[in-house]
């Protein structure tokens, strides 16, 4: 019986049964809706998040104090890797603390970061409007604020906010910029659109320390970061006699390690939808076992008339097969509106990817084949005069 | 073994019996629990026969149908189908062998619900792999030849038991095959229907050459075919041919379903 007839008879089957084959049907778009949604925002989170890190500044080394050893770090050992490590473009000190930001009677608390002229250059982030902070903004502790382009308008809302004076954590700041909007961070780091840029002098005099919070180093194009990352962690060594006082990473090991996580999460969210799709396979198991009971004296009818093992194997398995396909088109479907609502609601980005469709959908396949094959053996199976007397 | 040549042998080829079993046993079950069906059988039906088959339930006369049909294979023993032994062919095999060389017809017509009254007979085409337009052709034919022409969309459930055993005789047609088994074809039916069918039989061997064998409880029945075998125990125990003057002619049962007084 050729391939065509096999699927003619199938369709007939499930046609006969609508509510029952839809019914069948709908385990498995659940199932593939669900991987396809699930892993989509796993997706889409983890490009945001590898896209968020990379927006820090290509080429870039982050020190930070490790936590258990209790060292700080200062300005002199920025200008230290500044002058000391070849390769190095900048070395730009970070002191970031949430504050309080207030114009007029408006009144926000804000990612205020101390930092210097270089932060444009090294994070790529440059100014839409007005200046940035200058090196004499450093130098000379001034009071001067650039916002964050979020900022402005939380702040200043429709205002421009340019040369106006703001108060941050109680002390008057003229605000000589605007920055470009970035639109990324919010997730892993913080939102790049939503800070307060002062000068790293005068961070550090309103929250009355010396200490830096973080070192971000640039590296130039075409250096071996590895060299640096090493060079660096030799300064440290040597300063604080102590080989673990500071944490030095590149860009890339945070990448990978962030990579690590986000990938582990997608997998559990798919395994987690994969379990659903499972389930919906052993309703299609369910379902056909059910259909040849019933209709063991068609079965019986067409052997005697000499349909082959084969032929009502092919009929059988070509319906769930037909099941889960169609389910799996159509939960791929929904699942991508699945996605873009979640986005939508959850303000996560999502991101379909093909390859998991295409997982999916194989999946939703393996699952028709695998679940129907029991059944449809069966059937096949059946002894003729035996099917013949069923009733 | 044979202890009497057939009444009338027909068609070309009357030098070998188109049925031959030879020692045909079936056995169902193991060891003390077993039960033999049919013992030691020998029978010969020649092609164009047409044969009744009588005996009280559980003598073996289904059984014997079974293995006639292919649907099973005796325990011990042969079957020779146009000279072919076909007593120990694979499940695929056999499929075949219903498909080309059998037709079969049931006590309860078993035509499938869902599908026309065409698509039943075309049933055995699909499987032989007869393209879509020629099987139209040859199920609207065999139809034709049972009167129902006329029903060819018709759902079983839109027809009179008659007319379902009608299509029922149609697909067993369907494939020209070489013959026809009928287990009861009329048990179902009143008597008057049960007149047409057996008329279309009578028909269809005469006209068309088809060998059927029929199982029947109605001596009547027995008497419109021309050779009766009876049954006891899973043995024959008789194989009589009916003479002509007490081969009873049905009704030819018409389109208009004009059931006339059996002719004597």
């Amino acid at each position: 019986m050729n391939p065509w007839e096999s699927l003619r008879l199938a369709l007939d089957g499930l046609r006969a049964n609508r509510m029952r084959s839809f019914l069948t049907m709908l385990g498995v778009i659940i199932g593939v809706a669900a991987v396809v949604a699930l892993v989509s925002v796993g997706t889409g989170a983890s490009r945001e998040v590898t896209a968020q890190v990379e927006a820090l500044g290509s080429n870039l080394v982050m020190v930070i104090p490790a936590s258990a050893r209790g060292r700080d770090l200062r300005l002199e050992d920025a200008a230290a890797i500044e002058a000391r490590v070849d390769g190095v473009l900048a070395a730009l000190p970070n002191l970031r603390k949430k504050l309080t930001v207030r114009w007029l009677g408006r009144s926000e608390e804000v990612d205020v970061v101390g930092t210097t002229e270089d932060m444009p250059q090294v994070q790529r982030h440059p100014v839409a409007r007005g200046r940035f902070l200058s090196h004499q903004d450093v130098l000379y502790r001034r009071q001067v604020a650039v916002l964050g382009s979020r900022t402005a308008e939380r702040l200043f809302g429709p205002h421009d906010p340019l040369g106006r004076e703001i108060f941050v954590a109680g002390r008057p700041f003229a605000v000589i910029g605007v920055m470009t909007t970035k639109g990324q961070g919010g997730i892993i780091v913080p939102d790049a659109d939503d800070q307060v840029f002062i000068p790293i002098t005068t961070a550090q005099r309103i929250l009355g320390t010396t200490r830096v919070g973080s070192i971000y180093v640039s590296v130039a194009e075409g250096t071996d970061v590895g060299l640096v990352t090493n060079h660096i962690r030799r300064i440290f060594e040597v300063r604080f006699n102590d080989p673990d006082a500071v944490e030095v990473f590149s860009q890339e090991q945070i990448l990978a390690a962030v990579g690590n996580v986000t990938g582990i999460l997608t997998i559990l969210l798919g395994s987690i939808a994969g379990i659903s799709l499972l389930v919906g396979g052993i309703g299609i198991m369910n379902i056909m076992l059910v259909s040849v009971t019933e209709r063991t004296r068609e079965i019986g009818v067409r052997k005697a008339v000499g349909a082959k093992r084969r032929d009502i194997l092919a009929q059988f398995l070509v319906e769930s097969v037909i099941i889960s396909l169609t389910g799996g088109l159509i939960g791929i479907g929904l699942g991508m509106l699945g996605s873009e609502a979640i986005a939508r609601l959850g303000r996560i980005p999502s991101s379909v990817s093909v390859g998991w469709v295409l997982v999916a959908f194989g999946f939703a396949a393996a699952v028709g084949v695998f679940f129907g094959i029991y059944p449809a053996m069966k059937a096949a199976r059946l002894d003729p005069i035996e099917a013949l007397r069923h009733d | 073994m044979v202890r009497r040549l057939p009444p009338r042998p027909r068609g070309k080829d009357c030098v070998s019996p188109l049925i031959e079993l030879q020692g045909v046993t079936k056995v169902y079950g193991e060891g003390r629990l077993s039960v033999a069906a049919l013992q030691e059988l020998d029978l010969r039906v020649w092609e164009g026969e047409l044969v009744s088959i009588m005996g009280p339930s559980g003598s073996g006369k289904s059984t014997l149908m079974n293995i006639l049909g292919c649907l099973d294979r005796p325990t011990r023993g042969v079957y020779l189908l146009e000279g072919r032994d076909v007593s120990a062919l694979t499940d695929n095999e056999l499929a075949e062998i219903r498909n080309r060389k059998v037709g079969f017809v049931f006590q309860t017509f078993n035509l499938l619900p869902r599908a026309t009254a065409a698509e039943n007979v075309e049933l055995p085409l699909i499987y032989r792999g007869v393209p879509r337009a020629e099987r139209r052709r040859m199920a609207r034919e065999a139809l034709e030849i049972v009167n129902m022409g006329h029903r060819l969309t018709h759902r079983p459930a839109q027809l009179s038991g008659g007319e379902q055993q009608r299509v029922a005789i149609a697909r067993a047609l369907a494939g020209n095959p070489r013959i026809i088994l009928a287990d009861e074809p009329t048990g179902n039916l009143d008597s008057r229907t049960g007149e047409e069918i057996m008329g279309l039989f009578q028909r269809v061997n005469e006209e068309l050459g088809v060998t059927v064998v029929l199982v029947t409880h109605d001596p009547r029945r027995a008497r419109q075919t021309r050779r009766i075998i009876r049954m006891l125990d899973g043995r024959l125990v008789g194989d009589d041919p009916v003479p002509d003057e007490e081969f009873v002619r049905a009704a030819p049962g018409g389109p208009d379903g004009k059931a006339g007084e059996p002719a004597g």
